[in-house]
Parts: C-alpha cells; structure tokens; sequence
C-alpha cells in the first residue's frame, strides 16, 4: 500500500507538469503554420476550379487513408492536398493542368505539408472502434460479475441466518439490531456486499453477541483474483462479550496453527499472556491445531469429551476459537505505548468457516451450540487457588509494569513543569531592580528555601 | 447442558453500536474503495487533459472497482460523481478526437 500510495503521488505530480510542457510545444507548432501558410494560399485558388472536377475522382479511388468528402469545401482542401500526394500518377493523365501543376510543384515541395486526419463519422465505421469495444466490454463483464457475486454473496448469508435464527431466538432476547431506529427491529445488517452484521443481546451473563460474516469478495474481479492467488473461505465469527466478572481469569486460544500464530501476533492480551502448549495428542487434538494458553489447568476445563468429539468432527470448519478476560484489541505498533491501562473486556471469539457442502447446515448449528456452550461453561468455571494466583500475579505486574512507563512521563511532566516555573522567577529577579522590589526578591528567595526543605516533610505526612 | 430455565433476559438488552468509519484507522485491506476513487479520478484528470482516451476508459473501470467495494454507510454522491467524471472525460475525449484507439495489433 505504500508503494501504491507513492505511485499515486508520481502520477499526480507528472499530471501537473506535462500538461504545461505539452503546451509550450503546441505553441511553436502553430506559430509554425501561421509562419509557412502565408505563401501558398494566393497562386492555389486560380488552379484549383479546372483541375477540381477531374482531381476528385481520381483521388477518391487512390485514397489510402478513408475520407470522405462531405461537403465542397472539405472537397477542395482534399482535391489540393491529394493532388501533391497522387501528383506522380495523374501527371500522365491530365495534360491540360501540366503547365500549372508544374507551376505548382515547387513552391508546394518546398512547403512540407501535414495532413490531419479528417476522420470518419461514428456510424459510418464501428468496425474501427475495437479497442472501445474490448474496453466496453470489459466494463460489462465486471458489472455482470458484480451483480452475480453479489447475489452469490447475500445468498449464502442469508442461508446462514437460516441455519441460525432459532438457535438465536432461544437464546438471545433481541436478534438483530440496526442501532439506529428507535424500535430494535431489523436481522442481518449489510456493511459491504462481502461482509454482513448480526447484533444479538439480552442473555444472562452475555452482554451480547456479534456476529459478523466475512466472504470472498465475490461481487469484485480484482477481488476474485486475488483470492485465486490465495485462497480463503467464507468466515463467520462469533463475539461473545461477556458481562464482567463473568469470566475467570482465562486466556486461551486455539485452532488452525497459522491462525493461532498469527492472532498470538496481533492481539495484546495474547501476547502478553498466553504461552505456547505443545504435545497436544494428550488432548486427542487434530495435528493441524495449535493451542496457547496462559494456565494449563485451564486447557483441560475446556477441552472436555463434548468440546474434542466436535471439534473433531467439524475439523475443517473450525477457524479460531479465542477465550480471554483481558482482551483489549490489537497490539500496538512498535514504539507506541499506552498513555492510560486500556480497557479490557471478557470476550470469546469463535472463528468457523463456511464451506459450501451438504452438511454445512448441520455444522453451523452444531457449532453454534458449542460456543454457546463453552460460554455457559467457562462463566460458571473457578480455577483452583494456585491456578488463580498465579494469573492474579501476572495481571498486577502487567498493571505494574503500565503504571511504571505512565509514572515515569508523569515524573518527566512534573519536572518540567517545575523548572520552567524556576526559569520565570529567575528572570523576574533579574528584571526588577528596584529597591522596593528588592524586598520581593528576598522573599521569593526564602520561599525557595522552604521549598526546597519541606518537600521531604510533606511527602512522609502523605504517606 | 441446561436447557430448562431460558437464557433469555429482555431486560438486559443492549442496543448495537454500528463502527463509525470516521473514527476507526482504515486497514489496508478494508480502504480499497478509496484508493479506486482516487485512481478514478487521477486517471479521468489525466485523460481529459492529455486526450488519453483510455485513461478515461480506466478510470471508468476504478469508479466501477469503487462502487463494487463500496460500504453501505459510504455516500452515494461521491460513487455518482466519480461515475459521471469518468464518463465527461470519455465523452470530451471523443468530442475533441472522435477517431478510434489504434489497436496493438494492426
């Protein structure tokens, strides 16, 4: 995207400049005509009237170029200028109009003249406009492709809401909210003809849950392309956010191995917690699953019999499934730090696939009830006393650790704020001279001194 | 599994917050309609002022490109105005110089 955005910037900077380069040699151009057309024009017109009515039929016929002469006066300017160019084949034939061709000859040689292009009306030769036609063309392909892929694209979400809907209604009060009208009232929210939004809320222990589609951009060729080149599935991810307090200290992920390295990656709290578990035949796991996590007790509270049985059975469809108290979003860029301890949220994410089979049904609905009943699980779940303070320890010291780095520019601000104060009293001393001003400066010079003493003092009292 | 007591609490309802775009950083993966916008309207600028006739033939096909990534909470009127920039610049190209493209292959 940068080099991109460079190209961008290439193509609008040369944009402004050619077109001003460009002009500058239009302008000799036609000074050039002006300055060579003077001499021609007075010995054409007495030659042209005998010479007219033979030259055009001739010249018609000879025409390499297709012009058509549409009126007299483009028939004149086609008889003269085809006669210095077929002047070498009529010679022979018109012998009245020799004398004054000769004539004619030397000052036309000198002049090099240049022929502009009368060119052909539209309908008078399609045949021409092929690289319009292709360009047309193009466009219609892309338009025809948009609206199927975007039909293809509303088709297989609406076929999820189906699969979906009364798993829903039981457990959520409101499915599917616009956020706008007054009444909650609306089902699957568009945000792109790739991606739809779906807003469920009002369960126990659930704030509420976000369901958000994410397909291959069908409707788009570029699109398309791209995703021959790497190819991905329909996505459809689950957000739970949890009510707080809700959720023991967890923080857990697991699922396809280049999914979970990649989301350990980019998401904060995985990176600051979850460490990677390996050997995970002891699970009874797929082999193509990663797992990360931050207590190990923890794994085997998720993984019970129900959870592994589907999770083997749906292998294919499982994306990601993340479980964490402190998700706070996306890690921060490197060298940008937190100017406050960022919020967190007890959130679980399920990541599933859609793939287009017969029992595509029947998966999503199996794999809806598992992620809603992990969540029942995991909200009803404590983790044993050491298990607990040891996630507790890690949590302070992460706190720590911000309250450090927030401290230290506290400490910096103060300090600066102090000695630009210091510098303005300073330069007051220095400006007032007066004798009855001296009496300030002495004060102001024991008030340093107290200053300076009792900061001591006073920080014991606070403590 | 519990399944006898409902899960459901209306009272507990909480209403959806859509993303504003406004405020959000836009990803590279997502800022595609704007990039095809702005293409659209180098390539119509450069069109109409070099008579290039298919730059205005490309940028027909970005404005295209944008509308086709276009979110539903984008503007209307700036997917119209970057169709309709696209298409005068077709148009005047072929006012000033109605001769067809010289294909490669002739």
């Amino acid at each position: 995207m940068r080099l991109f955005r460079a190209i961008l910037i290439c193509l609008a900077i040369a944009l402004a400049v050619v077109p001003v380069l460009s002009l500058e040699f239009e302008e000799d151009n036609e000074f050039a005509e002006f300055e060579v057309a003077d001499e021609v024009p007075v010995e054409k017109p007495p030659v042209k009237s005998p010479v007219e009515a033979e030259k055009v039929a001739p010249p018609k016929a000879a025409e390499t170029e297709t012009k058509t002469p549409v009126n007299d006066k483009d028939a004149d300017d086609f008889a003269h200028l085809s006669e210095e160019e077929e002047f070498d084949i009529e010679e022979p034939k018109q012998d009245e109009s020799e004398i004054e061709a000769t004539d004619e000859k030397k000052p036309l040689e000198i002049k090099p003249l240049q022929f502009t292009d009368i060119p052909n009306h539209f309908r008078t030769n399609w045949s021409s406009y092929q690289v319009e036609a292709l360009a047309l063309s193009i466009i219609a392909i892309y338009m025809l492709n948009y609206l199927h892929g975007r039909q293809r694209n509303q088709s297989i979400a609406n076929q999820w809401f189906q699969d979906v809907e009364p798993n829903l209604t039981d457990q959520f009060a409101l499915v599917g909210d616009d956020g706008t009208s007054s009444n909650p009232e609306g089902g699957l929210l568009k945000e792109t003809d790739y991606s739809y939004v779906l807003w469920c809320s009002g369960r126990v222990g659930v704030q509420g849950l976000l369901c958000q589609l994410r397909m291959i951009k069908r409707q788009d060729v570029i699109g398309l392309v791209y995703n021959w080149y790497k190819p991905r599935t329909d996505k459809v991810t689950y957000k739970f956010e949890l009510d707080s307090g809700e959720l023991d200290p967890i923080v857990l992920v697991l699922g396809n191995k280049k999914n979970v390295t990649k989301a350990v990656k980019e998401l904060a709290d995985l990176s600051t917690y979850a460490i990677e578990r390996k050997g995970l035949e002891r699970f009874s796991l797929p082999a193509s699953f990663g797992l990360w996590a931050e207590i190990p007790e923890t794994i085997s509270a998720v993984l019970d019999p129900y959870v592994v049985n589907l999770i083997n059975q749906y292998e294919k469809y499982i994306d990601l499934i993340h479980i964490s108290d402190q998700f706070c979003g996306l890690k921060l860029q490197e060298g940008e730090t937190y100017t406050r301890l960022p919020d967190t949220t007890p959130s679980m994410f399920f990541t599933y696939n859609i793939i287009p089979s017969e029992d595509s049904g029947t998966a999503t609905r199996a794999l809806l009830t598992l992620s809603i009943y992990l969540v029942d699980k995991l909200r009803r779940y404590r983790l044993s006393r050491e298990g607990k303070a040891k996630a507790d320890k890690k949590r302070q010291s992460v706190e720590e650790s911000y309250l450090k780095v927030t401290h230290q520019q506290r400490q910096e601000i103060a300090q600066a704020r102090r000695e630009e104060k210091a510098r303005e009293r300073k330069q007051r001393l220095l400006e007032e001279e007066d004798p009855e001003k001296q009496r300030r400066l002495q004060k102001l010079e024991d008030k340093r001194e107290l200053k300076a003493k009792q900061p001591k003092m006073k920080q014991v009292r606070m403590k | 599994m519990q399944a006898s007591s409902d899960p459901r609490r209306p009272a507990k309802v909480i209403r959806y917050k859509p993303i504003d775009p406004a405020t959000i950083p836009v990803s590279g993966e997502d800022s595609v309609p704007e990039y095809m916008n702005v293409l659209g309207m180098l390539f119509s600028m450069f069109g109409l002022m070099m008579r290039l006739k298919w730059c205005a033939f490309a940028a027909l096909l970005a404005s295209c490109a944008s509308f086709a990534n276009s979110r539903a909470s984008d503007d209307t009127k700036q997917i119209v105005s970057s169709f309709m920039l696209s298409v005068s610049a077709i148009v005047m190209s072929y006012l000033q110089n109605p001769s067809p493209i010289v294909p490669p292959w002739s």
